[in-house]
């Protein structure tokens, strides 16, 4: 017998002790021997920290054996209390982090050790391990995700829409009960009220307590009480609260702090309000009105600029709220497009071309409503209206005002664009018969300069001006690419160059480029795959979409593909879309330029399946286009 | 003449044998000063074939190890010794080790060593650890000629201290566990036992740390204070 084995008795015992309990009841048995005969037994006293955030990736995986851990915040809120049987940390484990709640003890409590090592090699043997692992992977995901939002929530000191008092923000009479309440009439009259809480209090309306629907569930339904227990017996008691005249911002910040979801409102000790953190996000969605308002009422460059600030802090505070890409960068591209319209406004009114027809025209990601935090202009014009011999005039009188418009948008947050892709390029701004001329030449020439300009300029979208100019040259086009399947062709042919960057041995092909080494270019080897080929489809389809999501599921119909499979082209296309925004975002508060170069191993291991997975969905893309357009 | 203060029958081991006793005999001892928190416990139970330690044969050993204050389940020790004669009908009761059990268990001279080997270097601590170290010294003084060293601590005389308030409704092992609410196993194997006795021991470890009970010397002077107050 030597040290690093266990008794056969004692194994015996604990492997029946875990057999009790799911997923070591479903394993295999020679499974759980394996674990079993690798455990320790560690002893925590009630109120004893477990595991904590500060304390970096946990060493080892838990079971309870007996007693109970809680995790979460400091109020009872938002705690989740984990009993005999119970495994923790997951999500840390699994992806490979800090665990985000404090676990403590709740009661003197037993827990089994094993080490991590260990867990991730059980994870790869037991088919029935990995599987109950994971299928918690999604509940966990939207923990991880509920801890960066308050973290988040914490840095939005910028935003004075936050300085409202929380008196005005909830206009509703709280919904309240007294101690006695049988928890049948307190739960109808949340219902009634469409409310996810319900205050407690005395006669003279003092605050007791508080019993949030969430509670319900773990304190009523799962023990399975009366409906006539009174509620004074399950309620949170002495529940956090704030005076009616405190700040959106302390609301903010006591919930994160506390980790909890609703908080009291108190005047001269009773209760004057309860306020939930939806009421709270209400405030924020309000601000997209709000800064909609202010553009529109914006009489100068200066205002604008201020709108521009807005735009993005709002799309930095909408990501870290957890608001998906898709919703996002189509706020973001629709209040950009309120202020570019504005600025034209401005401008054009100065011009005095009221002889001209014409048209201002996103092009590029923003012709896509596709804008990441880090883009720069393109635009274009198009024109028509003067006779011949005054073409000149007019180009060059619309060339003066696109330049101050350019500049007035640079000036409010959107670059100048490197390539002079600009409508103050005299190159990019032309008449009707000159663009088709132009469209014309790229379709019949097919070079690589030419296929680039397409794949910018055939993302064209109307913004300001004669919108017919542009739709009219829209159905040119399709009608036109739809009778040369050599330019498809060609097109197909450049899109497929760009390879995935999935790698044989490896999860990923990184970059050895020496500026951005050990990086993944997120735009170039991750959204672009997806939207050169819903261009090509789009255009093949005669689809007359712009952006990429719409391109695939409009051209999907079309083209008879398999709808699951549009779906998960699409997801991954968004995911994409969100890790580069993260990325920016990330950068932005760190004080770095904004840019597409991921280093994968700072994402966790989820992410990183994902993403692999993303990448796997481009390929399927690609082989796709291959098969219809290639030859 | 026969030397009336004779020193114990000498015993002839094999050559092995006295080489792995000889590796034990020089192994380092623990310091008084030694931080409870920094040492390794060896936690033992031991079933005898009667209630006399001195008399009644060593029928099974039990023990597992803590260190870093977690008990090493993976570092457990059970050994059953051979037994010449099988033990009364009682006992097989209480025990659960039959009569075949008995007989087929390990060499005595091997399941000493090894549990010897297995404790090198730790502090012992049992519940009764009077009983435990009792039989432990006279079987290795009978199969091996050894005056087996080791410090003890006997959680039976520490746990009345660390928790006053339950003195006086426990006495046995079972009342500890109970009124400390310690889930166990079937017990009654020795190991199992002893995994019992070494989440009590936790459990008082945790108490001491917070009684400023630091060292292995504090401990012990506990215990001592315990006798000068004739408890």
């Amino acid at each position: 017998m030597t040290t690093t084995a266990i008794a056969p008795s004692l194994l015996a015992a604990t492997v029946q002790d875990l057999r009790r309990h799911a997923p070591f009841s479903a394993m295999d048995p020679s499974q759980v021997e394996w674990m079993a005969s690798r455990l320790q037994l560690a002893y925590f006293p009630a109120g004893a920290t477990v595991l904590e955030p500060d304390a970096g990736v946990p060493e080892w995986f838990y079971v309870v054996k007996q007693g109970s851990v809680e995790a979460g915040g400091a109020a009872e809120d938002s705690v989740i209390k984990l009993l005999a049987g119970e495994c923790f940390p997951l999500g840390a484990l699994l992806a490979g982090r800090a665990v985000a709640n404090q676990f403590r003890a709740a009661g003197d409590s037993f827990c089994y050790l094993l080490a991590a090592e260990d867990f991730h090699a059980l994870l790869e043997q037991s088919a029935v391990f990995r599987d109950f692992c994971t299928r918690r992977i999604a509940s966990l995901l939207e923990q991880s995700q509920k801890a960066v939002q308050s973290e988040y929530a914490l840095r939005q000191d910028e935003d004075t829409r936050l300085e409202r008092s929380l008196a005005s923000v909830c206009a509703r009479t709280p919904v309240s009960v007294t101690g006695g309440t049988p928890l049948s009439a307190a739960l109808q009259a949340m219902h009634d009220a469409r409310v996810g809480s319900v205050a407690v209090t005395d006669d003279d309306r003092r605050p007791l307590g508080i019993l949030t629907l969430k509670d319900v569930l773990s304190r009523v339904t799962l023990p399975g009480l009366a409906m006539d227990t009174p509620i004074e017996k399950v309620m949170t008691s002495e529940p956090i609260n704030l005076p009616a005249g405190a700040t959106a911002r302390e609301a903010l910040l006591t919930m994160a702090r506390h980790g909890i979801h609703h908080l009291l409102l108190v005047a001269d000790g009773k209760l004057a309000g309860v306020i939930s953190e939806k009421d709270l996000f209400a405030i924020k969605r309000m601000s997209v009105q709000g800064i909609t308002n202010a553009i529109a009422n914006a009489a100068d460059i200066d205002a604008l600029k201020l709108a521009g600030r807005d735009i993005a802090a709002l799309a930095h505070s909408l990501l870290a709220q957890g608001m998906e890409a898709e919703t996002l960068t189509e706020l973001i591209a629709t209040l950009n497009d309120h202020l570019t319209r504005r600025l034209i406004d401005l401008e054009a009114a100065a011009a005095g071309l009221s002889d001209t027809h014409w048209c201002w025209m996103a092009l590029g990601s923003e012709g896509r409503m596709e804008q990441t935090l880090a883009t720069d202009q393109d635009n274009a014009l198009i024109f028509s209206g003067p006779p011949e011999a005054k073409t000149e005039a007019a180009r060059e009188r619309l060339v003066d005002m696109a330049r101050r418009i350019n500049q007035g948008l640079d000036a409010c947050g959107f670059p100048l664009c490197k390539g002079l892709v600009m409508a103050s390029n005299p190159k990019w701004c032309l008449t009707a018969d000159e663009w088709r001329a132009q469209f014309s030449r790229w379709i019949d020439s097919g070079g690589p300069d030419e296929l680039l300009n397409a794949s910018i300029f055939f993302d064209f979208r109307p913004l300001y001006g004669e919108q017919a100019l542009a739709a009219d040259l829209r159905s040119w086009l399709t009608a036109k690419v739809q009778g040369n399947p050599r330019f498809l062709k060609q097109m197909t042919q450049n899109a497929l160059r760009n390879v995935p960057p999935l790698g044989l041995v490896r999860d990923f092909v990184l970059s050895e480029d020496e500026k951005h080494p050990h990086t993944l270019d997120l735009k170039l080897n991750g959204s672009m795959p997806f939207v050169d080929g819903a261009r090509i489809f789009a255009l093949a389809s005669g689809q007359t979409a712009t952006g990429t999501a719409q391109r695939l599921k409009q051209a999907g119909q079309a083209l008879r593909i398999p709808a699951e499979e549009i779906v998960s082209w699409v997801q991954a296309f968004h995911f994409i879309q969100l890790l580069r925004l993260r990325h920016q975002h990330e950068h932005e508060r760190q004080g770095l330029a904004p840019d597409n170069y991921l280093n994968p191993d700072t994402l966790s291991v989820l992410d990183r399946r994902i993403l692999k997975e993303a990448f796997r969905q481009a390929r399927k893309l690609q082989a796709r286009l291959a098969l219809d357009y290639e030859r | 003449m026969i030397w009336p203060f004779s020193r114990k029958p000498r015993i002839e081991l094999p050559e092995a044998e006295t080489r792995r006793l000889a590796a034990l005999k020089s192994a380092p001892k623990n310091g008084v000063n030694a931080a409870l928190a920094d040492l390794r416990w060896v936690v033992v139970d031991v079933e005898t074939g009667g209630l006399d330690p001195h008399a009644d044969p060593l029928l099974s050993i039990g023990a597992v190890e803590i260190r870093n204050g977690q008990i090493r389940l993976n570092a457990s020790f059970e050994a059953s010794l051979q037994q010449s004669a099988v033990t009364s009908h009682e006992n097989i009761l209480i025990h659960g080790l039959t009569h075949s059990q008995q007989l087929s268990g390990m060499a005595a001279t091997d399941a000493l060593l090894d549990f010897a080997e297995f404790a090198a270097g730790g502090v012992f601590v049992a519940f009764h650890a009077g009983f435990d170290r009792t039989a432990l010294e006279v079987a290795m003084r009978k199969e091996l000629g050894w005056n087996f060293p080791g410090r003890w601590l006997d959680a039976a005389v520490i746990a009345p201290l660390l928790f006053p308030r339950l003195a006086s409704e426990c006495r046995s092992l079972d009342d500890w566990l109970g009124a400390l609410s310690i889930e166990n196993y079937a017990r009654h194997s020795a190991v199992a036992d002893a995994a019992a006795t070494a989440q009590l021991w936790l459990i008082l470890l945790e108490a001491a740390a917070r009684q400023h009970i630091h060292t292995l010397k504090e401990m012990e002077s506990l215990t001592h204070a315990r006798k000068w107050l004739g408890q």
